[in-house]
């Protein structure tokens, strides 16, 4: 900012113009169109005239505006002759009560008295009515911009996080990180179109982490280049390499278990071990599923058309579907539910659906879990296809290294064992041992592929669902 | 309706834009743009994955919008239509208080009351379960019950909570219309309903009804928690599933200019008929007293919508609360309740002038481009909410990019984004979304208002503004009133578009709830829940107080 004499040259070059002769008899006027913006001398003499139709007029010191708004702008006049001061008759008494209590007294009876008297409505439209509708229009400009204009600051200190996953989920991860290091975190949740949002927010982007709850959308980040690549040894460390991004752009922090859920009480069904075994046409109408084009649905098709390619994915997608005993509807937790009631014998779950039924509190979901047995499929072969939740540095990020310290937390001992503990998740770190309730459900086979491969996928795979009508 | 004096007749006129014009020019363009940027992502290059949709998925979305839409028409005129008629002719017991518990299933978001019969009509549910008990029946597979997650369901759900759009510009129609013209219909032995009513409310019917429609294409929560594979879940496949923003947007386009064909088609259907007022205001019609069998059937008939759109979600939270499901309430609820109310009446306040302005200023001073863009302008809630959210951030997006250009180039600071990530730009989405709502409300009132008016009051010496101001705007306030509330409620169940733009740890209680119903776990979000029902009450409340003065006012 260019300064003179140690003021805003903006400034200065106002009161050189004249601002400083408001107090004189000089007549300097802006012009009728400056004079709706800044008030000059000439207004403000108007300001100290003693005239009658001169009270109350041109109160700005610097801006016009306001009174333009308020209906007491009063532009300056070539001709004018003005007397200075105040009335002689107007003698209302000195003392510093007075001085200080009138205007309030004087505000009241002006324009509070009249809109609780008579009805609000109408008064309100003769108030308004007063107003020159451009004003009026410049008002309600001016309310949108403050109100637009609340920006929010971001202090230094502070972690800016954009979620796919629910707050109520990740908040015992930022409770302990903050607890730790003392930085406060920010929030915004959304499930979809946060990518288009940090994407048009461009390099003016606050955010620092995304974090996500499926590869899908992890790599939607990576594909758009909204993300910068990380350098920590500790992440490298810590997540092992099918379960990060090849140019270190997102690593997983927990895995889930794509698993199948067989009723207790269908004997036959226990004999199932691949996925592949569900296509057999002797489960027609025993099987329940959540809609194809769930991202966790879709992700196991994709891991299908990376071991047996598309067209042998495809039949057995149109397989599953011919057994379906309903339409396909609901979540895996009411997959579960389904078996429970006895309208299918055979569910396609998240491992952690079945978690958290198990120690619900509400004792009729405890009963769905104990209405199922699990089986992690495809132990002699390829392995139980794998989900992760995950994270990145947003590329625009402000607080690169705090953002790095963040990610690295999530993948320590500490964090990743509340993936278990809140959401019966399994840890990335090898270093951390499988939890308890979790290793009792049985030690498993994962399936290796890179997960980099299932995004890839994606689109094949809904492709294959759109075709079969899962 | 520029005053030309005879004596300079000779000269040419200097053709201008209006002050007036401009600014219903600028404002409408402001609302269009995030449609515009919806378009501009449908124009990129989408792969060749039309191919695949059409032999595919996209026949059957279509015909699954088409029947959903016309079946949630069809309950929303039964229910709406019927109501409305019957409190407005009929005196029966308890007519009174039902007049407005008709508007309540309006404050129950579509969302919730679809999660909320799940619960109830379910297996594990109390109707189900009280059947088995009753016939000693074993499982599932022993007997057949309707399945709630269906296209019927959905149908019965949407139409059950969208309804009072229809009811509520039907029942304002019938009150503004004069009694004589129903003493006319009983003169020449004429149905009264059918020859008087039904016609003369025709504007405010389809005016309901487009933003029924408008809202059953758009919805995403109930279609996705029933599983009907409408246009809209499409988009969702199609954006998020196959990575592909441009087909998204391009599915979205055509939904939306297929509703614009349905707006075109009815707004030419009745294009040579008016429906002002000539005569000067008279009595409205007087009820007849309608006692036994009658009586108790018209209050069973105006019952049975509330029961069914509000009655039966509210027992169904209520019961989670008392069963000790639900969040204990906390700050953290309460602070997102004043957020809730305080963005609902902004955004209310904010449609409600600007669809004013926009519509007085098209109805009195005219011209067919004006109205043209006002209208496209009052069309975003044919959108998702989701879709018509990205256009907005990125409308905004290029704002803020050029505005930090300016003041970069100025002023040689970094500036902070002005839209992005602010309170404002939520708000700027739902104005751009709900305007729909308040233009319809509004336009069906100054629709019946003559033009006479106008010019008399600008020949009497007003201006165009105080004309506005102290004579168009007292006679539609009862359609001010209406739209904005509509609005309000609206706003407070609003969820996609906050859910995406708003800044950093602000919650809504629609976001708030969202966040355990997205897991099927509404139990827990059930107090917040019942909170977004209850805070729409009372504008509703309000609403048919107004209502019930002006009535009076009539009388």
């Amino acid at each position: 900012m260019i300064t003179v004499l140690g003021t805003n040259f903006i400034l200065f070059f106002f009161n050189i113009a004249g601002s400083n002769l408001r107090h004189s008899h000089i007549y300097i006027s802006y012009g009728g169109f400056l004079e709706r913006f800044l008030i000059s001398p000439a207004q403000h003499q108007i300001h100290h005239s003693v005239a009658t139709h001169h009270y109350d007029r041109n109160f700005g010191t610097v801006l016009a505006i306001w009174d333009w708004i308020g209906g007491s702008l009063e532009l300056a006049k070539r001709d004018q002759a003005l007397k200075f001061g105040i009335d002689e008759k107007q003698d209302a008494g000195h003392d510093l009560k007075t001085l200080y209590l009138s205007p309030f007294r004087e505000a009241w009876q002006a324009l509070l008295r009249p809109i609780f008297k008579e009805n609000r409505l109408m008064s309100f439209v003769t108030f308004v009515n007063k107003w020159r509708a451009a004003r009026l229009l410049l008002l309600i400009g001016l309310a949108f911009a403050a109100v637009a204009g609340v920006a929010s600051s971001v202090g230094a200190n502070e972690l800016n996080i954009y979620s796919h996953r629910q707050p109520f989920l990740i908040k015992p991860f930022l409770d302990a990180y903050t607890e730790k290091t003392g930085t406060k975190i920010n929030v915004v949740y959304a499930s979809k179109g946060l990518a288009q949002r940090l994407l048009s927010e461009g390099d003016r982007s606050p955010a620092d982490v995304i974090l996500t709850v499926d590869i899908a959308r992890l790599h939607v980040y990576a594909d758009k280049e909204l993300l910068a690549p990380v350098e920590s040894e500790i992440l490298l460390a810590s997540v092992p390499e099918h379960l990060r991004d090849p140019d270190n752009k997102w690593f997983a922090f927990s895995k889930r278990a794509r698993i199948i859920a067989v009723a207790k009480t269908a004997e036959d069904a226990h004999s199932i071990s691949r996925y592949e075994d569900l296509a057999d046409p002797k489960w027609k109408g025993r099987i329940c599923s959540r809609p194809g084009s769930h991202v966790y649905n879709r992700a196991l098709v994709a891991s299908f058309i990376d071991a047996v390619e598309v067209e042998k994915t495809q039949e057995w997608a149109q397989g599953v579907m011919d057994n379906l005993a309903r339409r396909p509807q609901g979540n895996d937790r009411a997959q579960v539910k389904a078996i429970f009631e006895g309208v299918c014998d055979i569910a396609i779950i998240n491992n952690y659906y079945y978690g958290k039924l198990n120690t619900s509190e509400k004792p009729e979901q405890r009963e769905w879990a104990a209405a199922v047995d699990l089986i992690f499929p495809n132990q002699d072969d390829r392995g139980t296809h794998m989900n992760i939740s995950g994270g990145g540095v947003a590329k625009h990020s402000k607080n690169k290294e705090e953002a790095v310290r963040f990610l690295e937390f999530l993948t320590s001992k500490e964090a990743q064992e509340l993936y278990g503990a809140i959401n019966y998740e399994y840890p990335v770190n090898p270093a951390v041992p499988v939890p308890q309730e979790l290793a009792a459900w049985g030690e498993f086979k994962e399936d290796q592929m890179p997960i980099a491969r299932i995004a890839d996928l994606a689109p094949q795979a809904q492709k294959v669902i759109d075709r079969v009508g899962w | 309706m520029v005053n030309t004096v005879g004596t300079n007749r000779e000269l040419p006129t200097l053709k201008w834009i209006s002050p007036w014009n401009l600014a219903v020019g600028i404002l409408a363009f402001i609302l269009i743009s995030p449609i515009l940027a919806v378009f501009v992502a449908a124009g990129a290059d989408s792969d060749g994955l039309w191919w695949h949709l059409l032999e595919t998925v996209l026949p059957r979305y279509v015909t699954n919008t088409l029947v959903l839409m016309m079946g949630v028409a069809i309950v929303t005129l039964v229910f709406g239509v019927t109501t409305a008629w019957i409190v407005a002719r009929y005196e029966f017991v308890f007519r009174g208080p039902l007049e407005w518990m008709l508007l309540l299933p309006a404050a129950v978001p579509a969302y919730l009351i679809a999660y909320t019969y799940t619960d109830f009509l379910e297996y594990a549910g109390p109707v189900q379960g009280a059947l088995r008990q009753a016939f000693g029946w074993q499982n599932a597979r022993d007997y057949w019950f309707p399945e709630i997650r269906s296209m019927e369901g959905a149908v019965f759900v949407m139409g059950a909570v969208l309804y009072p759009y229809v009811y509520m510009m039907m029942r304002i129609a019938i009150l503004l219309t004069p009694a004589t013209y129903f003493e006319i219909a009983m003169l020449a032995g004429r149905s009264k309903f059918w020859r008087v009513a039904l016609p003369l409310s025709r504007p405010a019917i389809s005016a309901g009804l487009a933003l029924v429609l408008m809202e059953t294409i758009s919805d995403f929560g109930t279609v996705e928690y029933f599983a009907i594979e409408t246009l809209t879940l499409g988009i969702f496949n199609v954006w998020l599933g196959m990575n592909n923003l441009a087909a998204a947007a391009q599915i979205a386009c055509v939904a939306f200019l297929f509703v614009i064909i349905l707006l075109v088609f009815e707004l030419k259907a009745r294009a040579h008929r008016r429906f002002h007022e000539t005569g000067r205001r008279s009595t409205v019609l007087r009820r007849r007293v309608l006692t036994g069998i009658p009586g108790f059937s018209c209050l069973l008939i105006c019952s049975i919508p509330i029961i069914l759109g509000f009655a039966i979600p509210v027992g169904v939270l209520l019961g989670f609360v008392i069963e000790g499901y639900s969040l204990q309430f906390e700050t953290e609820m309460l602070r997102a309740a004043g957020n809730s109310f305080s963005i609902s009446a902004i955004v209310a306040f904010l449609v409600v002038v600007s669809a004013c302005l926009m519509l007085s200023v098209t109805h009195f001073r005219g011209g067919k481009f004006l109205y043209a863009l006002s209208s496209m302008a009052s069309t975003g809630y044919a959108f998702p909410g989701t879709l018509l959210a990205i256009g907005v951030v990125t409308a905004a997006g290029a704002i803020d990019s050029s505005y930090s250009i300016l003041v970069e180039r100025l002023f040689g600071i970094p500036s902070q984004a002005l839209l992005s990530g602010t309170i404002g730009l939520v708000i700027f989405a739902c104005v751009v979304r709900f305007q729909a709502i308040g233009y319809g409300a509004i336009n069906s009132g100054l629709s019946r208002l003559p033009t006479n008016l106008m010019n008399a009051s600008r020949v009497l010496g007003h201006s165009f503004g105080n004309s506005l101001i102290s004579v168009v705007l007292p006679l539609i306030k009862l359609s001010m009133i209406t739209g904005g509330l509509l609005v309000f409620v609206d706003v407070m169940k609003e969820l996609p578009m906050t859910l995406l733009l708003r800044p950093f740890n602000f919650e809504t209680l629609a976001t708030f709830v969202y966040q355990y119903a997205k897991d099927e776990l509404l139990e827990e979000a059930a107090l917040p829940a019942l909170a977004i029902i209850l805070t729409g009450i009372l504008p509703v409340f309000i609403m048919n107080a107004t209502i019930r003065r002006a009535a009076g006012e009539n009388q």
